[in-house]
């Protein structure tokens, strides 16, 4: 297993000693348990990504208005001139 | 009149699923089952408080019908503690447009009701298809009635194949998807964001880690985890093989409804619908929730 901040820092996280203390214990023990997949042979057999009987969902190529910009942005914490605002990425 | 777990969105009210991410979350349209009630006259009365995206115990109940994703079957063993049912339909047949998802592969709104027929009343207002979801069956209602004749019950004591390794497929399968389904809280679009931050990065980073609870913050790393090059195989994609031959396991055709614990994730994992009252958790075939009802019929 890679070190446990590099996952953090995937997950964008930063936990604190204690956290990171019981997500590693956590993580150990599941890891260990997942040992039980060992055993069964998948040779031949197909992932599972979904478990519905359907193939991709298509619909016509048109417009179709669902919300507003205004709603859309009714929750950001930050917004300006009708877009969503972030900080400066470029110096 | 029903309830709505706090992840199913109602326009202008709060919707938090549990998170303090979402603590100021004002959803900005109805989820579909909301409008489905609307026509059928159906009252909302409230919202129910959850914990963090329905990964924690649930503390209480309430005394009316419950509209609920229970993914992890948290909700299933307190309806069982409670004398209560609670009804998990088919993956598919219930919209989760304006759900906020969880893990999407198993995301199903559910119910929890005193009696069955109670819930299945209120199912047939809220299932069928609907465009807003991508991963629907096609019919647009189902009709909900205890029909089955000679209905076979599986043996309480026989235990279908890779029963042992339910628990495993259902953590690799669950942290790799809620992990993605996370990555979206990122305190620029919607939701909590950190008030002291220096740059993009910094702002991700302590936004997130100030706001997720250490049981989202164990699915996202482990998550992270499963999905990594090292790990992807001998777990992530060997968990989607395992659940494959999960599902084709299933003795259905033998009989038409097996007995589960109340525990047991296999609805979740197959996609099947369940039936849980008195400590036990009946699942049928595919759309077969008829045959649930004319099981429950029998055994209550």
């Amino acid at each position: 297993m890679n070190n446990i901040k590099d996952y953090e820092a995937m997950a964008k996280l930063d936990l604190s000693d204690g956290e990171r203390g019981r997500v590693s214990g956590r993580a150990g023990e599941l890891i260990e348990s997942f040992k039980k997949l060992e055993n069964i042979d998948v040779s031949g057999v197909e992932p599972l990504v979904s478990v519905l009987d359907i193939q991709n969902v298509l619909r016509e190529d048109v417009c179709v208005k669902t919300i507003s910009r205004e709603e859309l942005l009714s929750n950001a914490p930050e917004q300006y001139d009708g877009y969503f605002q972030a900080p400066k990425t470029l110096e | 009149m029903v309830i709505l777990e706090d992840s199913i969105m109602q326009k202008g009210r709060i919707s938090t699923a549990g998170s303090k991410i979402l603590e100021s979350f004002a959803a900005p349209f109805d989820a579909e089952v909301v409008a489905r009630l609307a026509e059928n006259n159906i009252q909302i009365s409230g919202r129910a408080a959850m914990s963090e995206f329905g990964l924690g115990e649930i503390e209480e109940l309430p005394g009316q019908p419950l509209l609920c994703n229970d993914v992890f079957g948290n909700y299933r063993r307190k309806a069982a503690e409670k004398g209560l049912c609670c009804i998990r339909p088919t993956y598919g047949t219930v919209s989760r447009y304006g759900l906020i998802p969880v893990v999407s592969s198993m995301d199903q709104i559910g119910i929890i009701c005193k009696e069955p027929s109670e819930g299945f009343k209120i199912l047939s207002a809220i299932a069928g298809n609907d465009e807003k979801d991508g991963a629907m069956f096609p019919e647009k209602k189902y009709v909900y009635e205890k029909t089955g004749k000679n209905l076979k019950i599986s043996d309480k004591a026989v235990k279908p194949d890779y029963a042992d390794v339910y628990e495993q497929v259902m953590y690799i399968l669950c942290c790799a998807e809620l992990s993605g389904n996370i990555s979206r809280y990122d305190g620029i679009k919607f939701g909590y964001r950190t008030a002291d931050f220096k740059g993009l990065d910094d702002l991700y980073v302590k936004t997130r880690t100030g706001a997720f609870g250490i049981e989202a913050k164990l699915a996202a790393v482990m998550g992270g985890m499963v999905l990594s090059q090292d790990y992807y195989v001998p777990y992530y994609e060997k968990a989607m093989k395992v659940r494959r031959l999960i599902k084709e396991s299933l003795p259905f055709g033998e009989c038409d409804v097996i007995i589960q614990p109340v525990g047991s994730p296999l609805a979740s994992l197959a996609g099947l619908p369940s039936l849980t009252f008195n400590d036990m958790q009946l699942i049928a075939d595919v759309k077969n929730e008829n045959a649930l009802y004319a099981a429950w019929e029998v055994m209550k």
